[in-house]
């Protein structure tokens, strides 16, 4: 068996196990209930919700669903030449168990979410997202929190290397990325949040030379109107340096400076219904120095805007409704690559 | 089959969740006991619970009172010495969250839900024992109705519906 497939083999082993992280802390949760329904008093809580979607792109789906502020945005995608490989259904389920812990230094809180992408038609993109956070209240004005997050062995489509139409390999990503963000709170309207963030993606062998280190800052302001409504700015700079910059033979240097703002409006439109609508631009720009790399002076503008109502039925229940589009283009193709997600859900507090 | 196995066990578990705060959750309907009592005292309702868990409580509270004394049925006192029987237990709403991506924010409504909960009971001054008790029961909203003003209503509803049927039933007073 060539080493190629070899590898490919291992990489699918490593991706089982990757996958089953997720199982094994749905276990976790599981194993942790009885406590907090023995011990009210002791603050746990838990969440759970799955939304149906309707995608007209499988290999941008994610992307689109983690582009947002405090998501990520700048999770890789294919070239947009390689996508458009068609629509699918996605089941996305989540759970969420956090823990309120009082204390003489302020309030903390921790949580663990797990999400999950299933395709319907297209079951070989299904992913898992993990988040581990901790947010520590100083004060009611100043907020500190710590997220993890990874999204391990993430199946982004087929791709060829060096420009052959043959041989179509899976492109994989792992990436682990940690935030910090510190949130204060100026006056009565004015909120200030500063986010740094920092990771790393590994790709699979065949694209190894597209793993990159990246870092992240950027400040958020936020204007509180009154109680129900709030609008949010945001502009993030992130620099990504991958391993093919140090390769010039490869001609497949993916290093970049991404930009993102983004413009966001919540509202409560009646007691229990709760409108968001967001509008976020990014901007890739591509540091590749050989000019026979296809991105030497490549650049990519994506335009996204979405658009969520949100409805308390229960007391436990809320129903959601979100449609979210997204453009792509990029200098070095012809081709402009539209995603539009729709979909509806319920989340359910234990 | 393990996945479908795990996802079901950790519904069940998480579906047996119970808060009760301490307080007894034996059901007591005394009419006879009930029919008699026409003075209230409302004891604070947040029962000692730390305010990030249970929120509103003094809204609850006001919100009993005015409900009941507007009934007619019940005079509110300022005092236990002056009741017939006092109201205990908690009382209040608590916030949940649900964004994946999005932090939620420091202060304000938004990104949350809120969930009613509460366990009263109707102390008699002199006994001590149980009259009547009522636990929130969850369900539905209406589309305006805020949370708080769900828990009063239930409360507040369910003790002079009571009092109504032990009236009714011609009970002797004591």
């Amino acid at each position: 068996m060539p080493l190629f497939l070899l590898t490919q083999s291992r990489r699918k082993n490593g991706s089982l196990v990757l996958k089953s992280l997720a199982t094994c802390l749905i276990m976790l949760l599981s194993a942790a209930s009885p406590g907090f329904a023995a011990a009210p008093k002791k603050g746990w809580s838990a969440t759970g919700g799955a939304s149906f979607y309707y995608t007209d792109d499988v290999a941008l789906f994610s992307a689109t669903r983690r582009s947002s502020l405090d998501g990520d945005p700048s999770q890789p995608v294919l070239d947009v030449s390689r996508t458009g490989i068609g629509k699918d259904m996605v089941f996305e389920p989540y759970v969420r168990l956090s823990k309120l812990i009082p204390s003489s230094f302020g309030e903390t809180e921790l949580s663990a979410r797990v999400r999950g992408f299933v395709y319907g038609a297209n079951p070989e993109f299904s992913q898992a997202g993990i988040y581990l956070e901790a947010i520590h209240g100083f004060t009611p004005r100043t907020v500190l929190r710590l997220r993890y997050f990874t999204a391990p062995d993430q199946l982004l489509g087929q791709t060829t290397f060096h420009e052959s139409e043959e041989n179509l390999q899976d492109m994989r990503v792992t990436s682990h990325l940690g935030t910090v963000r510190l949130d204060h709170r100026l006056s009565e309207h004015w909120e200030i949040q500063l986010l740094g963030r920092a990771g790393i993606r590994n790709f699979n062998d065949p694209f190894v030379q597209r793993d990159t280190l990246l870092w992240r800052v950027g400040p958020h302001l936020v204007y509180h109107m009154n109680h129900h409504a709030r609008v949010i700015l945001g502009y993030h700079y992130e620099r990504g340096l991958a391993e093919g910059r140090h390769e010039a033979e490869l001609h497949d240097d993916a290093s970049y400076v991404h930009h993102f703002a983004s413009i966001g409006v919540e509202m409560d439109l009646m007691e229990h219904l709760e409108l968001e609508l967001d509008f976020h631009y990014e901007r890739n720009n591509f540091t590749a120095g050989n000019p026979e790399d296809e991105r030497f002076n490549g650049h990519e503008n994506i335009f996204l805007g979405s658009g969520r109502l949100s409805y308390q039925l229960t007391d436990h229940t809320a129903l959601t409704f979100m449609v979210q589009r997204s453009n792509r283009k990029q200098n070095f193709h012809q081709t402009h690559d539209h995603n539009t997600n729709v979909s509806v859900g319920a989340v359910y507090r234990f | 089959m393990l996945r479908p196995i795990t996802i079901i066990v950790f519904c069940c578990l998480l579906l047996g969740c119970h808060r009760t705060f301490g307080i007894p959750t034996d059901i007591v309907q005394d009419l006879p006991a009930l029919a008699s009592v026409r003075s209230v005292y409302i004891e604070d309702l947040a029962h000692g619970e730390d305010p990030h868990l249970v929120e509103g409580s003094d809204e609850v509270r006001e919100k009993i009172m005015e409900k009941l004394a507007k009934s007619g049925r019940f005079s509110i006192v300022d005092s236990p010495e002056q009741a017939d029987a006092a109201l205990t237990g908690v009382a209040g709403f608590q916030r949940w969250y649900f964004g994946m991506e999005s932090f939620y924010g420091l202060e304000g409504s938004l990104n949350t839900q809120y969930s009613g909960i509460g366990m009263v009971r109707l102390l008699d001054s002199k006994t001590k024992q149980p009259i009547w008790t009522h636990e929130y029961e969850t369900g539905f909203f209406h589309p305006t109705q805020s949370v708080v003003d769900r828990v009063a209503d239930q409360f507040a509803d369910q003790l002079l519906g009571a009092a109504a049927l032990a009236d009714g039933q011609g009970l002797p007073s004591q």
